[in-house]
């Protein structure tokens, strides 16, 4: 599918993406299992931002970008990378944005939630279900077993940005960092984030069997 | 006396030494390939760049005679191969037998000619340059892995004293690994070993981007997807790594037209190939065909994209001789139809094939497939 029919597609939800005001740090292919399943059989690092497990006949790949933006067309370059003239649009209530394979080709989605970029093939398993997994644990935010602390939050405002830099206070192998702050624009830079807008904003540590560590501040700038 | 280590590739090009290699994407193949009391690593040399030429290895001994000089050898430690033409006509037709065998298997590199040592206070010598002598890197030689054994002397009072063994696995290519190799990427042994299992003995290029398209082809457990599913979209790499991880993890896996061409551009190329990934982006409407992984009796099996009954590819990419200014290509993705009957299908492997008489026509309805725009490729190897 063209990257410019893709982003036809893609371009009305960027505004909205954008104002979710959620960004993920570190999450990887195997953190959500599909219903059932504990261990992946494969699971590889691609490249630092890029992980891929297999479960059985489903096989997930993660993307982490940027920006919401940048993983928006990082989806479009993914769907050039199909050889079907065309995709039809997902679920809407899944990812920012979806796409499927139709019916006559093997189960495949794709779908980007704010930053992460994920795509989910197999050979003949329905992949909505898993898919509709992985992005309830992208964009929920924790509510059980969480606990304020465990993070230094450093928020540095100017003119034009806040530069937020997250360091929790251990070493996680499994988890992830994920970053709320509704209605402010959020993206990674270098080892920091950036954020374009006021407001709250709240830091959360993810690993599966610890409890969930906190951290808030509030942003603006100068 | 103890051999400490030798090294194989110690100089820049290929044609005296072996050759630059990565055992996988984060592994180098490390310099002394060979270290007292840990495993050796395996050294590949090409045939065409050598060609019967002078090569060297590099070794360092301990535990000499302080402040002395002693001349160092290693023989060839397989007995066949130390015959000699003087002791008759059996020993000259064994000779000849032991040679043929040997451009096939077994030792590739000859023995260790003699050398002088030199030790210094503490009985260590420096890295002393061998040359070998009787090897087998040649032009015309095929695509073979083999075992080298050598059996280490030293001369002391007119005889020789044997010191040990070294063991060596060695890779000899028949000709100079092609872009991406040796330019964005370096050659990697975990290709080499996979391109071994499908093209060892082939002695053209013509023959080694046949074995490895038709292998691709008929990989066990892989399926058609339309998604490229290892990378390779633009200028992204080609996911090796991960491909094999997928043919060795036992299950299903899929591959589209871009996985197929990166795989076999990049093993044909790592042996000296000039295949590039060429991609045609426009709307193709196919004939019917059968997918990688179809079964040919199997009448489901074979499916078209076209417009006419489902939807059309938005672009093919396939094996490309050069670039597009050839006439010659390979496809592993699919298998033609070659039967011009309505009903009939006769399976056909797209390997060397001319692209403008014969591949195109086969593939697509010509008069209702259109192409816009054309990129040619020789990506980089994660």
């Amino acid at each position: 599918m063209r990257m410019d029919k893709a982003m036809n597609a893609i371009d009305p939800v960027v505004a909205g993406a954008r104002a979710e005001g959620l960004l993920i740090l570190g999450f990887n292919a195997w953190i959500v299992a599909p219903d059932g399943m504990n261990t992946p059989d494969v699971r590889e690092t691609i490249v630092p931002v890029r992980t891929r497990a297999l479960w059985a006949d489903q096989r997930v790949t993660t993307t982490e970008l940027e920006s919401s933006e940048a993983a928006l067309h990082s989806l479009a370059l993914e769907l050039d990378a199909n050889q079907l003239s065309e995709l039809p649009l997902g679920p809407t209530d899944l990812g920012n944005v979806s796409f499927v394979h139709p019916d006559r080709v093997a189960p495949a989605v794709f779908f980007v939630r704010a930053n992460v970029l994920v795509t989910i093939t197999s050979r003949n398993t329905d992949v909505l279900p898993l898919a509709y997994r992985i992005d309830a644990e992208l964009r929920a935010r924790p509510q059980d077993n969480v606990r304020e602390g465990g993070i230094d939050l450093q928020v540095q405002p100017d003119a034009k940005q806040t530069t937020i830099s997250i360091k929790p206070q251990w070493r996680f192998d499994e988890g992830y960092v994920k970053v709320i702050a509704k209605g402010v624009a959020l993206a990674k830079a270098g080892k920091e984030v950036v954020a374009e807008g006021k407001g709250p904003i709240e830091v959360f540590v993810v690993e599966k069997g610890r409890e969930t560590y906190l951290a808030t501040a509030a942003l603006g700038t100068l | 006396m103890f051999l400490e280590e030798i090294q194989f590739n110690h100089q820049p090009g290929f044609s005296g030494d072996a050759m630059a290699m990565t055992l996988n994407r984060d592994t180098p193949v490390e310099t002394p390939e060979w270290q007292r009391g840990r495993p050796a690593q395996p050294v590949a040399y090409v045939g065409e760049a050598v060609n019967g030429g002078v090569l060297t290895i590099r070794v360092r001994f301990s535990d000499g005679p302080a402040g002395q000089r002693v001349r160092v050898r290693a023989l060839d430690a397989d007995p066949q191969t130390d015959l000699d033409a003087s002791q008759g006509c059996a020993a000259l037709v064994t000779n000849l037998i032991v040679g043929a065998a040997r451009a096939l298997a077994g030792n590739a590199l000859g023995s260790v000619a003699p050398n002088e040592v030199t030790f210094n206070e503490f009985g260590i010598s420096f890295l002393q340059t061998f040359t070998l002598s009787g090897h087998f890197i040649r032009r015309g030689v095929p695509f073979t892995k083999r075992e080298t054994r050598w059996r280490w002397q030293y001369e002391e009072g007119g005889r020789w004293v044997d010191i040990g063994e070294s063991r060596h696995t060695v890779y000899v290519l028949p000709f100079a690994p092609v872009a991406p190799w040796n330019t964005l990427t370096t050659p990697r042994v975990d290709a080499l070993d996979l391109a071994w299992e499908w093209a060892g003995g082939s002695r053209t290029r013509d023959e080694i981007a046949q074995r490895i398209t038709r292998n691709v082809n008929r990989l066990p457990r892989v399926s058609y997807d339309p998604m490229t599913m290892f990378g390779g979209n633009g200028s992204e790499p080609f996911q090796l790594t991960s491909w094999l991880t997928a043919m060795r993890s036992g299950r299903p896996f899929q591959m589209n037209c871009t996985d197929c061409a990166n795989a076999v551009t990049s093993l044909s190329n790592l042996l000296g190939c000039t295949l590039s990934c060429g991609r045609m982006n426009g709307t193709i409407n196919t004939h019917t065909f059968l997918p990688i992984g179809g079964a040919a009796a199997v009448d489901s099996d074979w499916i078209a994209f076209n417009e006419r009954v489902f939807l059309a590819w938005d672009y093919h990419e396939i094996c490309w001789l050069d670039d597009f200014t050839s006439d010659r290509v390979w496809d592993a993705t699919l298998r033609l139809d070659g039967d011009p009957s309505e009903d009939g299908r006769l399976a056909i492997d797209p390997v060397n094939m001319p692209w403008a008489s014969r591949y195109w026509p086969l593939l697509v309805e010509v008069p209702r497939t259109r192409i816009n725009e054309r990129l040619v490729a020789r990506r980089a190897v994660i």
